[in-house]
């Protein structure tokens, strides 16, 4: 698996432990790769520590600007077309930088993710931590399942979203 | 003369991919290609050998902005066929789950979608800056519309409440309370987005169109009615088929609608048979059913000179207006009127045969048919979504415009183009903001 050492590491935002956390998949089940947000949130739902929700979202991604105004801290993981090959693994802290543009979350419906993180920033309702984790997509033709290199990303982003979870809580003094 | 080439290579984010040119020859359009490709016809085949009862939550998928429509869509063809009929409080449920529908899907398409055309901006994110109040306010409409859904569908993002017969839980009349005292500054904010859109700058462009949407005699329609047009069509849903035909056509994976005479013992030649393209969706809703909004939502129409004939498909983003303060106004009135009944769905035997549904979409008419076996199993199922219904409405409307605006520069013609694409779908709206455009002169 290849990762991007210079986006991996823990978030500079502030989680506050005890803070509404929200974990959003982002997909749609029948279109082949597209799937792996929703795959990864199914995993945390049974794996994550208490207190932190996980919503999938399979469709108008409008919503989130409504689920940044309800959570301390927001973590969408969503499929992304790029060159990189097929399982690679992003991870921005959108609420210090602005996402590149030629990163594209792939999406078959109206107002994508990034949409939704850039409408917030313009009106100051990013919350206090939004990060982002999409997974290079391979096929996103109308099927049911993902391409192995993608299905092989979700043990690694699954266990980097745990391990940023349990940092925050272990280190909430110095990340208040 | 120069010949040119408007080329939009890749549509993404609509209800299926699609893709637009336009070419001119010697100062006249001589090719115009809208495609898209239809996920429906995956979920068709996906149907198959699938219980009835699935088919509201499997075709919900098909879309998440209207996963409401193709609910209902699939609930009516089956209660057609099982002849259950949904009525009293349960009928007005329905309607009331299609105005939180209405309320989410055309707060989006005016505000974050269509609004940054007229004021000249690139996207939501450029209007949220010079216009935040705006923007903000799109967005409390919009989220009025998700917490009635979700009140009523079980959950906002994919409503799962809905059944053949009715539901499969009801709300309280307490449940309400806090989504009524939204819907009343919604339906103010409503009023404010009619006279707001109304002042936008509209290209002057108009079109003969023959409109296409259900027609109920005691309602605004939403679930049930029959079919009708400006141009004397006047059929029940389970005659969709005998005048509205879908072809493939060459550079394209979706089927083309069109409208058609039926075929009778007159012996029409194929030109007089064939009635063409067609347009279904809030302009067609609004220009045959005025008289059936609200006093409200005519009054506010009535305002910002909306009157029929509405035929400047630009003005399409005001109709939406209307169409949300009405679908406000529905709510707040089910809402108050509303007792729980004592079932929550009606009882109804499983038969075997054809089931026939058409229902409004925000977009426009969705017509699923489905073969149910003896079994209760799926043997076959057609789904026409409002998209392609109007596809072929699309390509005349960029037709016409690019021929009575020949003279206009690239750069403007491209940006009109999009525009007319967007006048007609949220979904189709989105993906033209996500266009790579290349645009050619050929010599």
């Amino acid at each position: 698996m290849k990762k991007d050492a210079a986006n991996f590491g823990y978030s500079s935002s502030t989680i506050v432990d005890g803070s509404l956390v929200t974990i959003v998949g982002i997909g749609n089940e029948f279109r082949g790769d597209d799937a792996v947000g929703l795959k990864v949130v199914r995993r945390l739902e049974i794996s994550k520590p208490a207190g932190v929700r996980t919503i999938e979202l399979t469709g108008d991604q409008s919503h989130l600007l409504e689920l940044m105004c309800s959570t301390d801290a927001l973590i969408i993981v969503d499929a992304v077309q790029s060159s990189a090959p097929a399982g690679t693994i992003f991870r921005m802290d959108a609420g210090k930088e602005r996402v590149p543009e030629n990163l594209m979350f792939f999406s078959t419906h109206s107002f994508g993710s990034l949409d939704a993180i850039e409408t917030a920033r313009t009106l100051r309702h990013l919350p206090r931590c939004m990060l982002l984790y999409g997974i290079v997509g391979k096929d996103f033709s109308h099927k049911i399942g993902l391409a192995e290199e993608v299905e092989n990303a979700i043990d690694v982003i699954e266990e980097k979203i745990i391990e940023e979870l349990d940092s925050v809580r272990a280190h909430q003094n110095v990340w208040k | 003369m120069n010949n040119r080439v408007i080329k939009v290579d890749y549509i993404a984010r609509v209800e299926g991919e699609g893709a637009l040119t336009v070419k001119t020859k010697d100062g006249q359009v001589s090719d115009v290609r809208f495609r898209i490709f239809e996920p429906p016809r995956f979920f068709e085949a996906f149907l198959r050998g699938r219980k009835f009862s699935e088919a509201p939550d499997i075709t919900a998928r098909i879309c998440g902005i209207c996963p409401v429509a193709y609910q209902m869509s699939s609930v009516h063809a089956m209660e057609s066929l099982f002849r259950a009929k949904v009525e009293g409080q349960l009928r007005e449920l329905r309607r009331l789950l299609y105005c939180g529908e209405w309320i989410e899907s055309h707060a989006l398409h005016i505000y974050m979608l269509h609004a940054p055309d007229f004021l000249g901006y690139d996207d939501a994110i450029q209007l949220a800056g010079d216009h935040p109040d705006a923007v903000q306010r799109g967005l409390r409409l919009k989220k009025t519309g998700n917490d009635l859904v979700a009140v009523l569908a079980g959950r906002e993002i994919h409503p799962i409440n809905v059944k053949v017969g009715g539901f499969y839980r009801l709300p309280d009349k307490s449940d309400f309370d806090e989504v009524l005292e939204s819907l009343k500054r919604a339906r103010d904010e409503a009023y404010e987005t009619v006279l707001w859109t109304s002042k936008l700058n509209f290209p002057d462009f108009v079109s003969d169109y023959e409109f296409v949407s259900l027609s109920h005699p005691d309602e605004y329609p939403f679930n049930e009615g029959k079919l009708v047009s400006n141009k004397g069509l006047n059929i029940d849903v389970r005659d969709y088929e005998l005048v509205f035909h879908e072809s493939h056509i060459p550079y394209s994976n979706a089927l083309q609608s069109t409208l058609r005479n039926p075929r009778s013992s007159d012996q029409r030649t194929p030109a007089q048979h064939n009635r063409g393209a067609y347009l279904t969706g809030p302009l067609a809703r609004l220009n045959l059913n005025f008289e059936k909004l609200s006093p409200l939502a005519r009054k506010a129409a009535e305002e910002a000179n909306m009157r029929p004939p509405i035929l400047n498909p630009f003005k399409s983003i005001v109709v939406r207006a209307i169409e949300t303060l009405y679908a406000c106004d529905e709510a707040i009135r089910i809402i108050k009127s509303y007792k729980p009944p004592l079932e929550s769905a009606v009882d109804y035997q499983v038969r075997p045969g054809f089931g026939f549904g058409c229902t409004e979409a925000p977009r426009g008419i969705l017509y699923h048919r489905y073969l149910i076996g003896e079994d209760g199993l799926i043997k076959d199922a057609k789904i026409v979504p409002p998209t392609a219904q109007n596809q072929r409405m699309i390509e005349s409307d960029l037709r016409n415009f690019v021929s009575s605006n020949i003279k206009m520069s690239k750069q403007d013609l491209t940006l009109r183009c999009e525009q007319v694409v967007r006048n007609y779908d949220p979904c189709i709206s989105c993906a033209t903001h996500f266009l790579r455009l290349d645009i050619s002169e050929e010599r």
